[in-house]
């Protein structure tokens, strides 16, 4: 048996913001074999065969990182997608294509507030608030809890995302109010 | 002609900039306003990988990360998209803290070999975690030897 070291003491010295998490999860999914950062004492055997087998693998990547890296500096948040894969002009300005959400297409985009609504429909399932109301009234005359919760879960997901994309055109209107008491 | 998009890319700007107001929030560490949306988004249109992708990310970037419903959303992404790195970094990652190390170095292969001219935020990060364990483990192996050696 090899001799004893706290992880903590080997991980924390590379002050990796993202890496710590990820040991932590490797550490649970085997077992607990790397639990214990907060400095519990570990066998260094079993330890170090873990991260063998991790340089084994993961080694073999070395030819493909292009050269040296900036030890530990990483991202705290994973990226959900590529920039790449993403038109730029949406990407960084995305108010400039939203609809409008409510009001009937008084704004310069000339779109319909009935794309807002629709959209929240969608996302309850394709129907609208009024059958999501009927769908309740339903739930609740039949009293099973199974449809009551469904029902709610429903009117709920509507609520949120007509909310959420409420919250978003008053973002955007308030950029704008800003951009022009600027210009003033 | 030819269409070589993918399957789950979506041209609608629109439900681009939808996605986009997701991400923008995401970015902020807004995950609660980003999965309500990316949510909504999934049930719009379920053949975009964006949806997929964003939530698999979110449940990744939780404090602790849900890593069921991570490989979930990211094994759907993939298989809609399989040409973004940052994707592919991601499912990586999963299968990583899963401790499933060979499906892991497969997809982060994937990722690095999609981002050859190593632009790709998302593929530089997985470049990052690889070199970081990578270092970790010469460290512990250097601390043991030490240890050893003086005992």
């Amino acid at each position: 048996m090899g001799p004893i070291l706290p992880v903590a003491e080997l991980v924390a010295p590379l002050a990796m913001q993202a890496l710590g998490p990820i040991v932590q999860d490797i550490g649970k999914s085997l077992g607990g074999a790397l639990g214990g950062l907060g400095g519990a004492q570990q066998g260094a055997g079993g330890l170090q065969g873990i991260l063998q087998e991790i340089t084994q693998t993961l080694g073999q990547l070395e030819k493909l990182l292009g050269g040296p890296q900036q030890g530990g500096i990483c991202p705290g948040q994973p990226f959900p997608f590529s920039p790449g894969q993403f038109p730029p002009g949406i990407r960084d300005n995305p108010f400039s294509r939203l609809p409008n959400f409510a009001g009937g297409g008084s704004g310069d985009l000339g779109t319909s507030g009935t794309a807002w609504a629709n959209a929240a429909a969608n996302a309850a399932g394709g129907k609208s608030y009024s059958q999501l109301q009927s769908d309740l009234s339903a739930a609740e005359q039949s009293g099973d809890p199974a449809k009551l919760a469904a029902a709610n879960a429903a009117i709920q997901r509507y609520d949120n995302f007509a909310q959420m994309l409420s919250d978003a055109e008053k973002k955007k209107n308030d950029t704008i109010a800003s951009i022009s008491r600027n210009l003033n | 002609m030819a269409n070589t998009k993918p399957e789950g890319q979506v041209d609608d700007p629109q439900f681009l900039a939808i996605v986009a107001l997701a991400f923008n929030y995401y970015q902020q560490g807004k995950l609660h306003e980003a999965e309500t949306i990316f949510r909504g988004l999934q049930l719009l249109n379920p053949k975009s990988y964006y949806s997929y992708a964003g939530l698999g990310a979110i449940a990744l970037a939780k404090k602790p990360a849900d890593l069921t419903e991570a490989q979930e959303n990211l094994s759907r992404a993939v298989e809609l998209n399989p040409t973004d790195p940052s994707v592919q970094a991601n499912m990586g990652e999963v299968l990583l803290r899963r401790a499933k190390f060979d499906d892991a170095a497969s997809y982060f292969k994937k990722a690095l070999e999609l981002d050859p001219q190593q632009k790709d935020p998302g593929a530089n990060r997985a470049r990052a975690i690889i070199s970081g364990l990578t270092n970790v483990a010469a460290e512990v192996e250097r601390l043991s030897s030490t240890k050893g050696a003086a005992a």
